[in-house]
C-alpha cells in the first residue's frame, strides 16, 4: 500500500451560515414571537382579573407592603379619609385603608387589598384639599379598572416565560425581558390615564371643578425633569399630556 | 464508501492512503425537549430526545467526514473513531475522525 | 441600561471574535500548506516496507476561547435547536491548530501515526448555567522517522 499524503477540504466543517445573519433572525424572530405571546396573554389577563377573590388580593397586599415601613400618622390618615368619605361617601369609604409609608419621594401607590398607600413626601409637599382629592380618586380608579391585578398578572406572566425560554441565563433574558417591560409601559400608561379620569369625575362631582387634578398635575411638571421622549418608556405618561387630558375633558363639560 | 473502524477492510486490500479526515458538528435540541429532559430527571430512563440529538450529530459528523474523503479521492476510511463532548448548555459535539483510504 | 451595555459586549464580541477568527484561520491555512509534506494517519502501522529507526510520542494541545457574540448565539439556537453555528468554527479552529501544533513537535521525523483526539470544555464548567467558556482538544501520536527513503512504499 502506498502513502500518498494529501489534504482533505477542510471547509465542510463549518456551516456556510453567516453567523451574523442568524443573530438578527433568531432575535427579531424570538422578540417578535414573545412580544405577541404577551399582548395576548395580557389580554387573557384583562377578563381573568376581576375574578381574582378578595382574599388573595389581600395576601398579594401584605407580601408589597413588607417592603415598606408603615408611618402612624393617625392625624393625616384621619383627614384622608376624611376627603375619601366626601368623594365616595361613607359605605364605600369604609372599604378602603389609608396607609402613610415611609417614603422620601412623592408617591401614592394602589395596594392590592384596597388599601391606599400614600408616602411621606407626598404628605409633606401636597396641602391642597382638592390635589390629595384628586390623588386619592386616582387611586380609586386603579381599583375600580383593577389595574394593579392585571399588571401583576402581567409581569408574572412575563418573567416566567422569558426565565423558562431562555433558561434563566443572565444576559439574554435580560435584553428580552427589557424589551418587554417597554410593552408593559405601554398597557400602564394607558391604565393611568384612565385612573385620572375615574379620579377627575369624583372630583368634579365633589368640588364642582377640576382645578385640583390640573394644579397637582402642574406641580408634577415642575418638579419633572424628563422629556417627553423618556416619558415614553415611563409608567406614568408626562405630566403635560394628563394635564392636557384634563383640560379636554373640561372642554368637553 | 467503505467504513470501518478496524485497521484494514476485511476481505479488501487497501491501495493507497491519503491521511486524516474528521467530521465535526454541534446541534442543540429546543427549547421544548430541555423541559422534558428536566422532567426526565426526577423519574430517570432515557432521554429520548437528546438521543435523537446525539444520532443526528452523529449523521451528520459522518457525512462531513465522507466529504472530506471524497475530496482526496478516497472511497474508504478506516480506523474510525468517534469523540463526543457537550460544548454548549443543552447541545452536544460529535467529532469522527479516521484515515482517508483508497480500496480495491 | 443593561440593555446598551449588553448590545455593546454583543458588537465588541462580533468584531474582535470575527477578526481574531480570520487571523487565526489564515494561520492556519498557511500552515498546513508548510507542513504538507509530513503525513499524518490515525492508524497504527507504518505503511509496508519501511524500518523505522526512532519512534516517539509526540503532542499538540490548544484552549481556545469563546466570544461574547458567540455565547448568545448559541443561547438563541439553543431555544428554537438545530446547528449551533457559532461553535463550529470555534472547534474546528482548535482541532486544526492541536494538529499543527503536534506536527511542529515532531519536526525532524518522517512519519506521524495512531493519531489520537481529546476534546474538552474547560472555564466556566462549574458555572455551567452559562454555558462553556473555552475549547481544549490535545491530539497526540507517535511519530517515526524511517530509514532511507521517505516518501514511502
Amino acid at each position: 500500500m502506498k502513502l500518498d499524503y494529501r489534504q482533505p477540504d477542510a471547509t465542510v466543517n463549518v456551516s456556510k451560515v453567516s453567523p451574523l445573519k442568524r443573530a438578527v433572525q433568531l432575535f427579531l424572530g424570538l422578540s417578535v414571537t414573545f412580544v405577541t405571546i404577551y399582548v395576548v396573554l395580557g389580554v387573557l389577563v384583562n377578563i381573568l382579573a376581576p375574578k381574582i377573590p378578595m382574599s388573595l388580593e389581600q395576601k398579594m397586599g401584605s407580601a408589597i407592603l413588607n417592603e415598606w415601613t408603615v408611618g402612624n400618622d393617625n392625624e393625616t390618615v384621619n383627614s384622608y379619609k376624611d376627603i375619601l368619605v366626601k368623594l365616595v361617601g361613607e359605605e364605600v369609604a369604609a372599604t378602603y385603608t389609608i396607609m402613610i409609608l415611609e417614603e422620601a419621594e412623592l408617591n401614592a401607590f394602589a395596594i392590592p387589598g384596597n388599601i391606599v398607600g400614600v408616602t411621606t413626601g407626598f404628605v409633606e409637599e401636597i396641602t391642597d384639599e382638592e390635589m390629595i382629592a384628586f390623588a386619592l380618586g386616582h387611586e380609586l380608579g386603579h381599583f375600580e379598572n383593577r389595574d394593579h391585578i392585571k399588571s401583576y398578572g402581567r409581569l408574572f406572566v412575563l418573567y416566567t416565560m422569558v426565565n423558562t425560554l431562555t433558561g434563566s441565563d443572565g444576559s439574554l433574558a435580560t435584553a428580552f425581558l427589557d424589551l418587554l417591560s417597554k410593552t408593559e409601559t405601554k398597557f400602564s400608561q394607558v391604565d393611568e390615564l384612565r385612573a385620572d379620569v375615574y379620579g377627575a369625575a369624583l372630583l368634579y362631582d365633589t368640588y364642582g371643578s377640576y382645578d385640583g387634578g390640573i394644579d397637582f398635575f402642574n406641580y408634577l411638571s415642575e418638579d419633572y425633569d424628563g422629556s417627553h421622549i423618556v416619558s415614553y418608556f415611563e409608567s406614568h405618561p408626562h405630566p403635560e399630556k394628563r394635564v392636557q387630558r384634563l383640560m379636554d375633558m373640561t372642554e368637553l363639560e | 464508501m467503505y467504513l470501518v473502524n478496524t485497521e484494514s477492510i476485511p476481505g479488501k486490500e487497501i491501495v493507497e492512503m491519503y491521511g486524516v479526515v474528521s467530521g465535526s458538528t454541534v446541534r442543540a435540541k429546543h427549547v421544548g425537549k430541555d423541559i422534558m429532559a428536566g422532567l426526565k430527571n426526577i423519574v430517570g430512563g432515557e432521554l429520548r430526545g437528546y438521543t435523537e440529538l446525539l444520532q443526528e450529530s452523529r449523521q451528520e459528523a459522518m457525512d462531513r467526514m465522507v466529504q472530506q474523503a471524497k475530496s482526496m479521492g478516497a472511497n474508504g476510511v478506516v480506523n474510525i473513531r468517534f469523540a463526543t463532548s457537550s460544548v454548549a448548555q443543552g447541545a452536544s459535539e460529535l467529532y469522527v475522525y479516521g484515515t482517508a483510504v483508497l480500496v480495491k | 441600561m443593561n440593555l446598551i451595555v449588553f448590545i455593546g459586549l454583543i458588537v465588541l464580541g462580533y468584531l474582535a471574535g470575527s477578526a481574531a477568527e480570520k487571523n487565526h484561520y489564515r494561520s492556519i491555512e498557511k500552515r498546513e500548506s508548510e507542513m504538507a509534506d509530513l503525513p499524518i494517519v490515525t492508524i497504527s502501522k507504518l505503511p509496508q516496507n519501511m524500518d523505522a529507526t526512532n519512534s516517539r510520542l509526540v503532542n499538540g494541545s490548544v484552549v481556545i476561547s469563546i466570544d461574547y457574540f458567540k455565547r448568545i448565539l448559541a443561547q438563541l439556537i439553543n431555544i428554537v435547536g438545530g446547528k449551533v453555528i457559532s461553535y463550529e468554527s470555534l472547534v474546528d479552529r482548535a482541532r486544526r491548530e492541536a494538529i499543527l501544533r503536534l506536527k511542529e513537535e515532531s519536526r525532524g521525523y518522517d512519519y506521524i501515526i495512531n493519531l489520537r483526539i481529546e476534546t474538552s470544555t474547560i472555564g466556566n464548567a462549574a458555572n455551567s448555567k452559562n454555558g462553556v467558556g473555552s475549547v481544549e482538544v490535545l491530539a497526540y501520536g507517535t511519530a517515526v522517522k524511517v530509514a532511507g527513503n521517505e516518501t514511502g512504499l
